[in-house]
Order: C-alpha cells, then structure tokens, then sequence
C-alpha cells in the first residue's frame, strides 16, 4: 500500500454532463470516482507511450499468483488446457467445415 | 532500422507479465524480457487468438483481476491482430504437433511478425515447425533467445 505521503491531490472542474457519465461509469464497475480516475489517468499515460501495459498487467498479476501459490508449471499447463478447450468449442467445427469434412 | 516485430505465444506471454520474478525473487527470462518490451527494444503484436487464451486463464486463476485486465486492454483492442479464419487454421494443420496449437500459428502469420517467441519447445521449436516459421520469413525464438537476439545473454553451442 502506498505511503500517505506519495498521494497527491488533484481538484477537477468538470461539466456537469461528463460528471454525471463518469460517476454512472464508476458506479457499473463498483469503483470510487477516484479509483475510476487514478485508472483513467493511468489508462492516459500507457496510451501516450503507444505500447501495450504489460508493466501494469504484471504490477497487478503477478502479486495475485504468488499469494495464491500458483508455479509458472500449473500455469502453462492452464495454457494448455485452455487451448484445448478453445479449440473444441470455437474452432474444431469450423475448420472441419472450411476443410469440407 | 525499425524495431522488430515480436509475436509472443500465450505462455511466453504469462511468463513476461505473471512471472517476472522467480521464487528466490530474481529477475527471470520472462521479466527481462518485459524490461526490454518496457524499454522499446522490440514492438509486440498481440493477437486476438492469443488474448482469449489469457482472458480463459484469468477467469479460471485470476477472477478478482479479470476487470481490471479487461479495462487495461480496452484502449488497445484496435491494437490486436485479428483471429485467423478456419480456412488460414486449416492451412496449417500439416505444420503443428498438437491440432489445438493451429490457431495459434494461424493467428501468428496473420500478425505477420518478425518473431514468434514462445518457450514451448514441443510445439513450436520442432525440426517441421522451424522450417515452417523459416518458409514465412519468420524466426521462432525462446525467452532466452529473445535476449541473445538484444545481446542480453550468448547463445549455447547446439549439442
């Protein structure tokens, strides 16, 4: 958790449209105005350097599979799995098809 | 010169953003080589193929984090490269190991990168499917070989 002293403030003056927008957006994702904007101005940040946010992504996977045990062995595993299960539910078919079997 | 074109495979992809650290806490392959994504060696072609492996490992491993991921990605989905069709999978077929693999060197094709990284050695680095990504103008790397391409590391003498 970060330190109190690493919080900035950052008053906005928004129009009461947007305001009334971003609170529903906040709202269908149970998050705080807050949480909604600190996510937004991140989602900013990411966009502007052009690349995709893997740094974020594994800021906040990568904590979540040590604290559940998870090995890097089950996980590729459940890459696997999945794999398979994609394969029988969106493309087997299709291919047969497309192959004319 | 323009950056090289990465395709990572879903596993090469959990292995940069879900361990980029061993269990001892040093750096591991996958999290050098998010360093060097983060620092702008290489430009990364996600696919859409790809992302649903990782959204049905999220949903099965990481529940509590499916949100946030889906609103990270959101931004970028313009980014992914397309699903191949079942005529571009089936095309494929004769190349793989593992039929479930198709979509994935279907979908890597179509990205058409410079690279396909993926520490999947029965599947991807075969004799057949080496030959393959060769046929394509295209090199078929591990993590480690990544980094031997960015002279991260050396690479070992074939035995």
């Amino acid at each position: 958790m970060k330190a109190a002293y690493n919080i900035r403030r950052i008053t906005l003056r928004v129009p009461s449209q947007l305001h009334r927008e971003f609170s529903q957006a906040a709202s269908e994702r149970y998050l705080s105005l807050n949480q909604l904007a600190v996510q937004a101005l991140e989602t900013y940040l990411v966009q502007e350097k052009g690349r995709f946010p893997l740094k974020e992504l594994s800021d906040m996977l990568a904590p979540a599979a040590q604290a559940k045990g998870l090995t890097e062995e089950e996980l590729m595993r459940h890459v696997r799995e999945a794999r398979r299960r994609i394969w029988q539910e969106r493309y087997h078919q299709a291919v047969e098809a497309a192959r004319g079997l | 010169m323009s950056k090289p074109r990465v395709f990572p495979d879903t596993g090469a992809l959990v292995a940069m953003i879900v361990f980029p650290h061993d269990h001892q806490g040093q750096i591991s392959l996958g999290g050098e080589v998010l360093q060097l994504y983060e620092q702008g060696a290489f430009d990364l072609i996600l696919s859409r193929a790809v992302v649903d492996e990782l959204e049905d490992v999220l949903d099965q491993d990481f529940p509590e984090q499916r949100a946030h991921f889906l609103a990270f990605l959101a931004p970028f989905t313009d980014q992914l490269s397309r699903w191949p069709t079942p005529e571009e999978i089936g095309a494929v077929l004769p190349v793989v190991t593992d039929i479930d693999d198709a979509p994935i060197f279907a979908a890597a094709l179509v990205a058409d990168p410079n690279v396909v990284l993926s520490n999947d050695f029965r599947a991807f680095h075969t004799p057949q499917a080496k030959a393959f990504w060769k046929e394509h103008g295209i090199e078929v790397e591990s993590l480690y070989g990544l980094l031997c391409l960015f002279g991260r590391r050396e690479r070992k003498e074939e035995p």
